[in-house]
Formats: structure tokens, sequence, C-alpha cells
């Protein structure tokens, strides 16, 4: 049986040792994968590029990259991430401050995510950067279901990450994060998205003004924004009033286009009630430019 | 609290613990507190219940042997049947058959109407139930002494790693092991740890994650067409499999360091060459207890070939209402009984010896399409829900939903299993579930662990037998 125990401490000690091995190796794969939440957060961070602009999906899916470097002569990257929003939007924007500055921010907040309960456990998507950035290490516990232990294993951290990699390997990355959306709203099957709740969530509100907060001690420029709805309801149009009030309080540029005229109900510009498809983001991007031209003045 | 908690991780270590530091004397008293806070982690209330059948049981059980006169003998089995399948059918079937009565009641035009309880369903009421069931059996019997030390016996019902999804263990085998004095042994860790971690694969990797897209697809029928069905009503029979033998071998697992030993409850269904193959591979303690308590004391195969064949059908009909509360699981019940009456009238089942591997192969696969027919009833919501499946299968094979990220890690799991399976198939007592380790294995399962780890869903909820 001595035999037998020791086959048993190896196994073990390869166990840890190759799962503590596996985390080391596979950090360098994974910090490759340029598109999805994670390249989104990758690239958010370590880009550098001059224009950062985060949000939740509505902000992948609202802010043509191209149209905006054109612009401006900078280069523009869409950092958002389906229905993280707030959280995920401070953990980048910090840790992207901590290595350079951009020009300007953008962020644009979606009331359905600023109010959605799934955003905290959410979270736990981001493990795999846990020891690599405080501020994900400060979010993360925000997560009711998270728990330190999950921190220990080195593959676990990692866990259905690989899937992300093979498909990284084989997207194009040329859009800079914006993510276009086809085809049009289709009535017949429309399904309405009301808000439950008019409250808003406490904790995110801190770290929108956390975030504001950042941007204003290292004077990077920030506009917060509301980006278009096939239509709004009265909930939602009240979490955007507290937004307002929060930036009008930090005298913050705050602009809500949820009911932009030349776009709202007009089913030809929209993919579901809070997406627009690439025709409408087309139209918004040209406007958000002439408001960033008239108000922000880049050194 | 679900073996894939992080509560868990907590308990079992401590348990252990506790439980070899623990005198021999006062070892029951550990596991009979961890069975019951084990239990009480899902309802405080829950317990009473659990408790209520034990009582009754145990105190028959006494009562039966004190007796001599039959008769008396009889009233106080009556007693513990009663009792504890009342709970049972009051839990789980009260809705049920008051639905099905308030319908034929609306049928012929009455008023009247059975009332709708709001009962919560205590978890794995059906498998303590059976287990107080055959030991009140087996003592008017004269199989077994009746347990005198009433916490034992009361370990015997709750003990944790089996109680909330099986094996369905019998008194005569587990109850003696309670009052052996277990020790720490390196070959039962081994075992145990092998069992754990491919029951923690079987769970994580495989039926967590198909689960995401069967459930996506039976949960949301009306938006899916004949393609989509397919492929869920194909990955639902690997996600009962990985599930449900995932909590078995666990359970097995956990017992096994304990020093105390479970039944071994699949063993390999899938390659079964008939439906007869079948059942003795799936669920074998819910199978032989059907066996020995229902079908054998209503003659089994000793009667006439028209009863023999009847027998055979209603002992899968039972067992399929066992399973659940709904018309779904009648029917697939119905279904395996159909299957193995004519299997039996059409001599279909030949020993497994004989047959070719090709043969084998294609038959396995006939099982296959078979029992996959069947886990359609199983797993559909509804009677309406699985029929417009079927129909949609015949006649709508459209694929309109893909999920190539779970389709892809699902798939890596299905083949390391059927590698498993195969050697398992191959070298029953292989180095991959004995109690000793090889390089080889050590390499094995270290993989497993960390196949696990880093494509498992560690957040995918309780096990599918649990609602049973």
């Amino acid at each position: 049986m001595k035999t037998q125990t020791k086959y048993f401490v190896l196994l073990v000690i390869l166990i840890i040792s190759f799962d503590y091995l596996f985390g080391i190796f596979y950090t360098g794969v994974f910090n490759d994968i340029k598109t999805g939440i994670y390249g989104s957060v990758n690239n958010s961070i370590n880009r550098k590029d001059e224009v950062l602009i985060l949000g939740s999906s509505r902000a992948q899916h609202h802010y043509n990259t191209n149209l905006i470097s054109k612009t401006f002569n900078r280069s523009c990257y869409d950092g958002g991430g389906g229905g993280y929003g707030i959280f995920l939007n401070y953990a980048q924007l910090s840790e992207r401050l901590k290595i350079s500055k951009p020009s300007l921010v953008i962020v644009d907040v979606s009331p359905n995510v600023i109010v959605d309960s799934e955003s905290y456990t959410k979270l736990n998507t981001l493990l795999p950067f846990y020891s690599e950035y405080k501020s994900v290490q400060e979010i993360i516990k925000l997560n009711p279901d998270f728990h330190s232990i999950q921190t220990i294993s080195g593959v676990y951290r990692y866990n259905s990450t690989f899937y992300e990699v093979i498909k990284s390997n084989k997207e194009n990355n040329h859009l800079n994060g914006y993510v276009p959306l086809e085809g049009v709203l289709d009535t017949l099957h429309y399904e309405r998205q009301m808000l439950h709740t008019v409250e808003m969530d406490t904790l995110k509100a801190k770290y929108l003004h956390k975030m504001i907060q950042l941007c204003s001690e290292t004077e990077v420029k920030l506009i917060i924004l509301v980006s278009p709805t096939y239509e709004m309801f009265d909930p939602q149009k009240l979490i955007v009033g507290r937004i307002e009030s929060i930036c009008n309080e930090n005298n913050v540029l705050f602009y809500d286009f949820s009911d932009f005229s030349k776009l709202h109900k007009k089913t030809q510009y929209f993919k579901d009630q809070l997406h627009m498809n690439y025709l409408g983001t087309s139209i918004y991007t040209v406007e958000v430019c002439t408001i960033i031209k008239e108000k922000i003045t880049f050194n | 609290m679900l073996f894939n908690s992080i509560s868990f991780i907590y308990f079992f270590p401590i348990v252990a613990t506790l439980f070899f530091l623990s005198p021999q004397r006062w070892r029951w008293v550990i596991l009979l507190i961890s069975s019951y806070y084990f239990y009480m982690s899902w309802n405080v209330d829950y317990v009473v219940l659990i408790l209520f059948t034990t009582l009754v049981s145990y105190f028959s059980a006494i009562k039966i042997t004190q007796l001599t006169n039959l008769t008396q003998r009889k009233i106080y089995l009556w007693i513990s049947i009663i009792a504890s399948l009342g709970v049972l059918f009051f839990y789980k079937y009260f809705n049920f058959f008051g639905q099905s009565i308030n319908q034929l009641l609306g049928f012929i035009q009455s008023s009247e109407r059975v009332p709708y309880m709001d009962l919560l369903l205590p978890v794995g009421i059906s498998f303590y139930t059976f287990q107080t069931l055959s030991y009140s059996i087996d003592v008017y019997n004269h199989k077994i002494e009746p347990e005198k030390h009433f916490g034992i016996y009361a370990l015997y019902v709750s003990f944790f790693p089996q109680l909330v999804a099986g094996p369905i263990e019998r008194s005569t085998r587990l109850l003696p092991q309670f009052r052996m004095n277990q020790k720490l042994k390196t070959e039962n860790i081994i075992e145990g740890a092998k069992w754990i971690i491919y029951g923690y694969f079987l769970k994580l990797v495989i039926a967590d994650r198909l689960a995401l897209y069967v459930n996506t697809v039976y949960n949301h029928a009306e938006h899916h067409t004949g393609g989509a069905f397919l492929i869920a009503s194909v990955l639902f029979a690997f996600q009962i499999f990985g599930d449900f033998a995932g909590y078995s071998g666990i359970a097995l697992g956990i017992a096994k360091i304990l020093d105390i030993d479970l039944m071994v409850n699949f063993k390999r269904p899938y390659f079964a060459h008939s439906i007869g193959d079948f059942w003795h591979r799936w669920h074998i303690s819910l199978s032989t207890w059907f066996r020995d308590y229902f079908y054998i004391p209503m003659g089994g195969s000793r009667v006439s070939v028209p009863r023999w064949y009847l027998n055979l059908y209603l002992t899968f009909l039972v067992s399929g209402l066992w399973h659940g509360a709904n018309w779904t699981f009648v029917i697939w019940g119905g279904l395996h009984g159909i299957y193995i009456v004519l299997e039996n009238i059409f001599k279909l089942a030949p020993a497994k010896k004989k047959l070719e591997t090709w043969k084998r192969i294609c038959r396995a696969l006939i099982v296959f399409v078979l029992a996959d027919f069947a886990w359609i009833f199983f797993r559909a919501n509804s009677m309406s829900d699985a029929v417009y499946i079927i129909h949609q299968i015949v006649t709508n094979l459209s694929f309109d939903y893909i999920n190539y990220k779970i389709l892809f890690y699902g798939l890596i799991g299905i083949f390391i299993m059927l590698l498993v399976d195969i050697r398992l198939e191959v070298k029953e007592n292989s180095e991959l579930i004995n109690n000793k380790l090889s390089i080889k294995s050590v390499f094995f399962f270290t993989g497993l662990v960390l196949i696990t780890l880093f494509v498992g869903v560690f957040d995918g909820g309780q096990f599918i037998y649990f609602q049973f």
C-alpha cells in the first residue's frame, strides 16, 4: 500500500502543479483574445486608443469607431460589453488610466442595465482578470455568488474561455470593438422591454460617481450618453433623469438621445427595442461627432 | 446543499475528519447529525416528514417481529406502507391526480373540483420512501431482523451521500455497515477519489453544459423547430446520464472514503444491446427495487404468459409514475414497458456473449434511439409539448438554433466519457474505477480534474433527480 500512497500523493502534487503551470502558460494565450467580452477588456485597457467608448451591449453596437477615428483623426476603441455596465466600465477605465490617458472617454449608459440585477452575477466572467487587475478584484467581490476559493486554481480562472480563444483567432477585429447589427425590427414579433423598478441601484450610482471622479482627477474628458431606443417608457425615463442629475451635480457633459427624433420609432434603424442596426448607428454616430466637435476641445 | 456547491467543499472534509476522529460507537451520531444538517440545508420543514416516515417504519418493524399473529403483523406492515406512501402521495401526487380528476369532471360537465394544494415537493422523498418500504417488507418477510437502535435506523433512512438521489440502498446491505469499525484506508480514498472525480466530470462537463442547450430548446418549445429538438433530444440522453450517473458516482465515492459501500447505480447504459440489458445498467438500484418489491410479488414470470407481460408492463408504468407526477413520465414508463414486452414476445434479447462486435454496436444504436425517443416524453414540460416536439422532428427538420460553444464543450465531454466507457466495457474492473493507482491512471485523473476545472459549468444548479 505504500506504493499506492505514493501514487495518491503524486496525483495531488500533479493536479496542483499542472494547475499552476497551466495558469501561467494560458495567461499568454488568453491575453491574445481580441474579440468578445475578454477582447473588449484586454483591448480597452492595453491598446492605448485616444477615444475610448465604454458601456454595455448598446455601446458595443451603437458607435461606429472608424467614423469617429476619421472625424477626429484619433484612434478609437469601443470597449462595450453586453450586460455588464457600470461595474465593468469602472474596472476598464481605472486600469486603462494606470497605463495611459485617453483624450476622450464616452460612456454609454443603458437604463436597463442600470437596474438589471444580473449584472452582478455576470461579474464572475471576469475571473481571468482577477489576479492581474486590482479593480477587477474590487468589482468581482460585489457578486454575492463569488467566493475567494474560486481564485485558487490557475485553470478554473480561465473556465470556459477556450472557445473564445479559438473564435478570436478566426474573427476580424478591424472595427475596433464596434459590432454592427444587421436586420430591422420585426414589429410582428416585437417584445417590449419594460422596467419594473424606477429605483437606481445605489452601488451602480456609486461606481458611476467613481468613474466621474477618476476622469476628473486625471483630467480626462468625459461625456456620458444615453443612446437612442426604438421606444422608451416612463420607468426608463426616470432612470435617465437620475443619471442626468448625477452628471449635472458633477459638471459632466450629458446627452440623452433615447428619443432622438431622427431615429425614434423608425423601425428601419433598429434591430430591436434597445439596439440600433448599422444604419441607425451611422446616423447616431454622426450626431455624436457633431456634439463632440462643439463641446470638446482636444489638446 | 448540493454536491456541486461551495458549501459542500467545506462540509464533507469536516464530516470525514470528525467521523474518523470519533470513537466507533459515536460515529453514527456524527453521520446522523451531518445527514440531517445536509437535508435541512434545503428546507428545515422537510425534516418533519423524514422523521415521521422514519418513526413509523421503525416502530412498525419492531411490532412486526414482536407479533406472531399473521393478521396483526400484516396490519403493522400496512401501517408502515400507508404512512410512507401516504406522505409521498400527498406531497408528490395529490395535485397531479386532483388536476386529472378535475379534467374528467370538466369533461362530464360537473362543477365539483378537487382543490389545488400549494405544496413544495420535499427533496429526495421518493428515494427515502422506497428505502423505508423495502426495510418494512424485508422485516415482514423475515429477511432481516429489525434494527433496534433508532439512531442507526434513522441514519439508514437519511445517510447523506445517497439521501436525495440514491442509490436506493437495501437495509440488508447498508445497516450492518453502520455497526462496523470503519477505517481510513488508502485504497478507499483512492477508489472514492476516482468516483468523485469522474462523477464531477460527468455532472459539470457533460450534464450542466448540455443542459444549457437542452433547457433553452425544451423550455421554449414554441420557438424552435425539428432540427433543434433533434439535437436537444440526443443531448438530453447524455445530459441525464451525466447528471444522474455523476451524482451516483460522487455519492459512491463519498461513502467509500467513509469506508461504506454503496451499490453501483449505472453500468454504461448506452452500451446496452437490448432494452432489458438497458435496465440492467440504468438506475440499477431502482430497477432491482421494482423487481424485488413490485414485479416478483405480482408473480413475476412464474405466471401465465399474458399475465407475465402485464406484470412487466405495469412495473415500467409504475416506475414511470415514481419519477414524477406528470403524464409525460407515465408515457415514458409505458413506452419502456411496451419495448420490453415486445422484446420478450419476439425474443429480441440474445445473450451478450453470443453477439459479434458490429452487431452489438448496431443493437446499442437501436437501443439508444428507442431510449432517446422515450426521453422526449421524460424531458418535455407537458404532453402537448412532447407531441409538438415529435411532430416538429418528423415534419420540420430545420435547424433554427445551434449553439457552437455548448456543442464544442459538450462534445469534448461526451468524447472522453465514451473513451472511459469503452475501456470499462472491455475491462470492467479496470484501473479507472478500482482501488489502485498506476502512473497511467494518475495522469488520467489529473487530466480529468484539469478538464473539469477548465470546461465544466460550475453554476449549473441542482441535479435532475432531486425533483423525484
